[in-house]
């Protein structure tokens, strides 16, 4: 009974230490960034020696981060646009056809998430040389989408599955066409979650770091590249505007899918 | 009018549509994964073994002096990923579970979900920073007077555990929270109630229930990590070379595809392994459930 | 021929297999225009297949559909002219309470003037008038299904399907719900189908039951007469909750038959009932047949001319005017139902020997399965 309770409390700390622990772990490099992109010191050192906004302002000057920027834009929406499209066909070809192998088609499209990303990217690399699409924008949409398509087919399928069949069955004795029942009623109800599904996507094609390197060629920078390539060539104080930059936008965009989570299940 | 047969009544109507027209709906996605999943993936072996050197170049990633280092070394830091990703994520995931309080709730799904939300670059840039021989750490020791020069944080194994640990940290929390999720709290404190003490409650009630979840939540962790790239180059640097980094010098720097095919196809062969055996171990359900 | 003349539902012969499962099986029914009819049945009987059947969302692996003189098969659910009502209401959750009676409407084509007149005139006579800009989740459940089954006759469809549309609410609601049927029925003179598993729905709502069990349908016929004779000894413990004492020797038992009916042998006593219409030719002792009769006619004391039946009562609720005797039976399964006056079982507790009165006038000889 005794060591029963020793046991216990020393679990409880452990529990709480590794809690506290994991809380400082996560947020304390984040901070850390955002605090260090208003130090006005020529190189790093914690605690800055002095203070201002320098760095944002020359992030506003170099156009370089700008194209990278437009580029990591355009390419997320892009590729989301397109993963949204071929999964919500699947989807409804998956639930609402008589394709015998609908089922194991929606795990298969689930691979992606599993394998190793720098094993995949070698394999990407060879097959875009073979076709054609090393170093192309709609080659990178491609991939991209390719990797965004799981992550909707989560989000979707299950949204999918939550919509009862019966409001269907009501609308099409209605009157209502079968597709016109999908898109007013089921795809409409499943909307904010595909939104969800459409921002992660946009998110993932956003920081995407590893696939561009082997498949996005010279020509091609998008900004998680271009970060990467400074900060492995010397570091430009520039980066900890940047990086926080992204931080709060970050925090805006997962602001955004809590909400529309939120006003689902209301 | 009775007996007349209209050439529709031999197809009744049904709510689903028919197989071709799914197909045709299917079809992109299917191609898709034929040409940007199957066929890559296919060809990684393909390519290994081109030339007619069956198995030279899988012989060469396993004995190769700088290789064999590089995949040992990507295995053990992975392990050790696995171990630290799982412990703080089952903190994290377990109080997230149990707790009644609001803001501790909303806190801990900020804290796990950050990492996810920032982008690989961003959040290795940030650890860098941490890590840097006048960063933070460095500069709180020297403060308080435990060494007396900087410590070599960066470019060392530690540094890597660090990054990927970070970045999976929230693929932890989140497949052990839906493994935790079904374990009803009552049933601990009935277990107490019956006179087991809180340890033993957890070891005899819930570890049991949440067992399949938290394999299968270590394997995705392990998979992920061993695929590492840019961790291991920002925070790993040359000394301390992981596959992900043997892989790219061999394209671009010594034009050997078919060796970095080898390499991936290693890497592609233990994640198989790994799942494949969780796989097994807990069945296509739980696994599944992780991943979400 | 003019369109009044079809029924509104004729099956014939309806069978539905699912895989090796027969859901539906060999199914004759007819309902005449304007009627309401219950489809009575436990769960898995094979009632809601049936109405999906109707309804189109299923296809019939044999038999016939026409709906008003049409057959259906090769039609749609929007092509059959139906109204649908779930049990969980399926009101569509982003639409207002005049945008889902709405619905319909618009589907097939009503112009802006008319839909609104018709969802105005609907609010109505459903009393939802001050309703009509909410959304269905900020509707109580009673409100909700007003609202689906004004959505389901907006566009006057001749036949309505209802699904267990009472099944979610309470007590007090579905009798509520029930008068607002009954009346909806009079006034839109709709012919409605209605599957529950709920009797006294069924009963005090319906023209006809039609009572389903293990994928057959048992009977259909007005709901008094099915009461108070009942086809069978199914439908008399189901429906009636007569007790049913099977002619198996103990303690009823089959005697004699002859030209006058069927002589029965009941606690020493012996009694003349007329055959059962649907009985063969039964022989003495045949398993076949039994004995009904419903708890309130049931004696707690058997009086002259009573057949009497001897039991130890295991189970007695007092109700007030009346009580609720069982009474265990050597040789049936089921304990005796009474319901008897409270004066004649005053003093009566647990455990008592008791000689039941069965007054023959009230017994019923039928055919113990369907």
């Amino acid at each position: 009974m005794r060591r029963g309770r020793i046991l216990d409390r020393l679990l409880r700390w452990t529990g709480l230490v590794l809690t506290a622990l994991a809380v400082l772990f996560v947020m304390a490099p984040v901070v850390l960034t955002v605090v260090l992109s208003f130090a006005n010191d020529p190189g790093f050192s914690f605690p800055p020696e002095s203070w201002g906004v320098q760095r944002w302002r020359d992030l506003a000057g170099q156009e370089k981060w700008w194209t990278a920027l437009w580029l990591s834009a355009r390419l997320g929406l892009a590729s989301s646009l397109v993963a949204l499209v071929v999964s919500v066909l699947a989807l409804l070809a998956v639930h609402r056809s008589r394709l015998r192998f609908g089922q194991f088609l929606e795990q298969a499209s689930l691979i992606t998430l599993i394998i190793p990303i720098s094993a995949y990217a070698v394999a990407m690399y060879a097959v875009f040389a073979r076709y054609g699409l090393l170093g192309t924008f709609h080659g990178l949409v491609l991939a991209h989408a390719t990797l965004s398509v799981p992550l909707v087919m989560l989000v979707g399928g299950a949204a999918l599955r939550s919509v009862p069949v019966e409001l269907e069955l009501v609308a099409i004795t209605l009157g209502a066409g079968r597709v016109r029942a999908w898109t007013g009623i089921t795809l409409r109800l499943a909307l904010p979650a595909l939104a969800g599904g459409f921002v992660m996507a946009f998110q993932h094609s956003f920081e995407e770091a590893v696939l561009i390197n082997f498949i996005g060629g010279p020509g091609l920078v998008t900004l998680p590249k271009a970060i990467f390539d400074s900060v492995q060539f010397g570091s430009d104080p520039v980066i900890t505007a940047i990086a926080a930059a992204i931080v709060l936008a970050s925090s805006a965009l997962v602001a955004v899918p809590l909400a529309l989570a939120r006003g689902a299940k209301r | 009018m009775r007996g007349v047969t209209t050439p529709r009544a031999a197809r009744p109507w049904d709510q689903r549509v028919g197989p071709v027209t799914g197909l045709l709906m299917a079809a992109p996605l299917i191609i898709g994964l034929a040409l940007f999943v199957g066929y890559p993936l296919v060809s990684i072996f393909l390519d290994a073994s081109s030339g007619g050197d069956l198995t030279g170049r899988y012989t060469d990633v396993l004995t190769n002096e700088v290789s064999r280092r590089a995949l040992l070394t990507t295995l053990r830091t992975s392990v050790v990923v696995v171990v630290v990703a799982t412990a703080l994520g089952a903190a994290l995931a377990w109080t997230l579970h149990v707790t009644e309080r609001r803001w501790l709730r909303v806190l801990l799904w900020t804290v796990a979900l950050v990492p996810f939300w920032l982008g690989v670059i961003v959040k290795n840039y940030a650890i860098y920073l941490m890590l840097s021989a006048n960063g933070p750490i460095n500069g709180l020791l020297l403060e308080l007077g435990l060494i007396d020069g900087p410590l070599n944080l960066l470019y060392t194994e530690t540094a890597i555990v660090i990054g990927i640990a970070y970045s999976l940290v929230p693929y932890a929390v989140l497949s052990l929270y839906a493994a935790f999720m079904h374990i009803d709290t009552e049933l601990l404190n009935a277990g107490q109630a019956l006179g087991a003490s809180r340890t033993r409650a957890l070891a005899t009630i819930a570890f049991p229930l949440a067992r399949g979840g938290v394999a299968a939540s270590m394997a995705l962790v392990f998979v992920l990590s061993i695929g590492f790239y840019v961790t291991p180059i920002l925070l790993g640097g040359a000394q301390t070379p992981f596959m992900a980094t043997q892989i790219s010098q061999r394209i671009f720097n010594l034009y050997d595809y078919p060796g970095a095919a080898a390499s991936a196809a290693v890497l592609l062969l233990i994640a198989v392994a790994v799942v494949g055996g969780v796989l097994a171990l807990v069945g296509g359900r739980t696994l599944r459930k992780a991943l979400r | 021929m003019t369109q009044t003349e079809h029924p509104a539902v004729e099956l014939s012969g309806l069978t539905k297999r699912f895989g090796g499962v027969t859901a539906v099986s060999d199914l004759d029914l007819t309902v005449r225009p304007g009627e309401l009819i219950s489809i009575l049945g436990a769960s898995g009987s094979g009632k809601t297949t049936l109405l999906r059947l109707v309804a189109g969302f299923e296809t019939p692996t044999t038999g016939s559909i026409r709906l008003h003189g049409r057959e259906v098969a090769s039609l749609s659910p929007a092509e059959r002219e139906i109204g649908m009502v779930f049990q969980n209401y399926a009101l569509f959750p982003h639409l207002s309470v005049r945008r889902n009676i709405e619905y319909g409407l618009r589907m097939r084509g009503w112009d802006r003037q008319r839909r609104a007149e018709r969802v105005t005139e609907l609010l109505a006579r459903m009393r939802l008038e001050k309703l009509g800009d909410r959304l269905p989740r900020q509707l109580s459940g009673g409100q909700q299904q007003r609202v689906a089954i004004a959505r389901a006759l907006a566009y006057s469809p001749r036949l309505v399907l209802m699904d267990e549309p009472l099944g979610a609410l309470d007590k007090a609601l579905k009798e509520n719900l029930l008068a607002e049927i009954r009346r909806v029925h009079r006034e839109f003179g709709t012919t409605i189908l209605y599957v529950t598993h709920d009797r006294e729905e069924a009963m005090s709502l319906s023209d006809r039951v039609a009572i389903m069990r293990d994928t057959r349908l048992v009977c259909c016929t007005p709901v008094r007469e099915l009461y108070l004779d009942p086809p069978n000894g199914y439908v008399a413990s189901f429906f009636s909750q007569a007790n049913v004492i099977p002619l198996g020797g103990e303690p009823a038992a089959l005697v004699g038959h002859g030209p006058s009916g069927a002589e029965v042998a009941l606690g020493g006593r012996k009694h003349t009932f007329p055959s059962p219409t649907r009985a063969g030719s039964p022989g003495a002792g045949d398993p076949g047949l039994a004995l009904a009769i419903r708890p309130g006619q049931v004696r707690a004391a058997a009086a002259d001319g009573d057949l009497p039946l001897a039991g130890t009562v295991s189970d007695l609720v007092f109700l007030g005017d009346t009580v609720h005797l069982r009474v265990t039976v050597p040789g049936l399964a089921t304990p005796v139902s009474a319901l008897t006056p409270a004066d004649s079982a005053r003093g009566m507790a647990v455990g008592d020997e008791v000689t039941l009165g069965l007054p023959p006038e009230h017994l019923r000889l039928l055919p113990e399965h369907p």
